[in-house]
């Protein structure tokens, strides 16, 4: 099999400071509304009485998510021109800048919010795995920002070697649809994908352009 | 999303309504019994329908956000919907202007002009093929049911009826039957199925629903705009068939009216379908 990257999502480490997504953003200098990574809050719950008491079941926890550079992307099967691609030596899912006409079509189908439009370039940009930092054997600047260190990037299968084959919890699809390359460790208070109880807690946050 | 999509909400209801037109001046002219003064009107006037997809291919290029470099949007023929969808569209507009251009100027023969006409016919089932296949995206859950496609034929037998309808009377076309009244019969059926569609997507959106994203709360609007939506339907409708349903000829004028509604109409059904875009994840 090729060589498949992806990312480790540690969701019990992760705090929601954002640092990653800075980092990126500052590295890959884009516009405030355009974010490569972002970070997700999913909240829930609610307060019982319990005599003269309340006992909760809140909960609210984060997930990082960048581009997952699925096995089986959404984004390159409707893209017209094939700027959108997998590139066979890394598996990482990269826009040709040069070639994509900005039809936003990737930005359509993929369940993740990762290809998106920056209307300054009139073009799709996203999450490109730092391919060029690989090259000189760094990590992307997410993972080496988080100070949390609950970021890892690295050959997917190795990831799931060390830390088990779990791609999906809500507020994420079911990995069903696009097989993404990543590896999250839950939350204590995480819930399974298909989760309707919660809700998106900052939806600002990680808007962008298509909606 | 939503009416920021302006630009395919104009460009896919043109465009459909241009298919629907061509599909009913094909059948026209190949049942035969026109006269020669009725064929040379209509082939004249069939120019409309070229206009149109000139016009739906502008609006479409108003969505790129790098439309001088648009030809790039045909590079993944045969794999990419929208790359069909592009090919087919424009080989419809460009064949059917084509054989416009040759029966106006008087060039190549009868079966030539022919071949052209089966082969713009295959071009515009191309067309509506990769249109409605770009739609029906697995992630998009909204979008992914049998009722795009179908509201998309829809639009082509209401709006495209009624340009048809328009066009036959430019060309004094007053017999056959199914000439004279066939267009206004259809769409009236085709709208009937409209609300249909309309009530069964509306009845299927509760159940639609991501962790975060909730399809019934997607357009608060919905009951209204479908509302106006076939209000100017059934107005468009029912001035059309008061003018020809009793045997008199529709006015051109009268004709371009009821498109105009129709095409209203369907572009605010259509904005309403853009604003119910949502995946199965986190957008």
């Amino acid at each position: 099999m090729a060589k498949q990257y992806g990312f480790y999502i540690d969701s019990a480490k992760c705090t929601g400071c954002k640092t990653c997504q800075l980092a990126c953003k500052d590295y890959k200098d884009l516009q405030v509304d355009v974010n490569f990574r972002r970070v997700y809050e999913y909240a829930g719950g609610s307060w019982q009485a319990e005599g003269n008491t309340w006992r909760n079941n809140v909960f609210a926890y984060y997930l990082s998510i960048a581009c997952n550079h699925c096995a089986d992307p959404a984004c390159t099967k409707v893209c017209p021109s094939g700027a959108m691609h997998k590139r066979s030596e890394d598996g990482l899912v990269v826009v040709n800048e040069d070639v994509c006409i900005g039809c936003k079509s990737c930005a359509m189908a993929c369940p993740y919010g990762a290809p998106q439009y920056d209307p300054r370039k009139g073009h799709m940009t996203k999450c490109d795995g730092c391919y060029e930092r690989l090259a000189n054997d760094l990590n992307p600047v997410c993972v080496d920002a988080c100070p949390l260190r609950a970021l890892e990037f690295g050959p997917i299968d190795e990831l799931r070697a060390k830390y088990g084959a779990l791609a999906a919890v809500a507020p994420l699809p079911d990995a069903k649809y696009t097989t993404p390359s990543i590896v999250i460790k839950p939350n204590p208070k995480a819930r399974p994908a298909g989760d309707k109880t919660g809700f998106l807690a900052n939806p600002k946050e990680v808007s962008h352009g298509v909606e | 999303m939503g009416w920021n999509e302006w630009p395919l909400m104009l460009f896919t209801v043109i465009a459909q309504c241009a298919m629907g037109a061509f599909w009913w001046c094909s059948f026209a002219l190949l049942a035969g019994g026109l006269s020669e003064d009725q064929r040379s009107r209509l082939e004249r006037g069939m120019l409309a329908i070229w206009v149109m997809m000139g016009v739906a291919f502008v609006f479409s290029s108003a969505h790129l956000g790098s439309p001088l470099r648009g030809i790039n949007a045909i590079l993944r023929f045969g794999q990419s919907p929208l790359s069909n969808e592009i090919v087919f569209g424009s080989a419809f507009a460009g064949l059917g202007f084509l054989r416009w251009l040759m029966v106006a100027r008087n060039i190549g023969s009868q079966q030539m002009r022919s071949g052209v006409l089966f082969l713009t016919l295959a071009c515009s089932l191309g067309f509506l093929w990769g249109m409605s296949t770009f739609y029906l995206m697995p992630t998009v859950p909204t979008w992914n049911t049998p009722l795009t496609p179908t509201a998309f034929v829809l639009t082509a037998l209401i709006g495209g009826g009624a340009v048809a309808a328009t066009l036959f009377a430019f060309a004094r076309i007053s017999e056959p039957a199914i000439l004279a009244t066939g267009p206004v019969r259809l769409a009236s059926a085709a709208l009937i199925a409209a609300v249909l569609v309309t009530l069964a997507q509306s009845a299927a959106l509760p159940a639609i629903s991501s962790s975060i994203k909730h399809a019934a709360e997607l357009s608060p609007d919905y009951a209204p705009l479908m509302a106006l939506r076939f209000l100017l339907l059934f107005a468009a409708l029912g001035l059309w068939l008061k003018r020809s349903g009793r045997g008199e000829t529709l006015a051109v004028s009268t004709g371009v009216f009821c498109v105009a509604l129709a095409m209203l109409g369907e572009m605010i059904g259509r904005g309403v379908f853009y604003g119910l875009f949502m995946t199965v994840g986190l957008l």
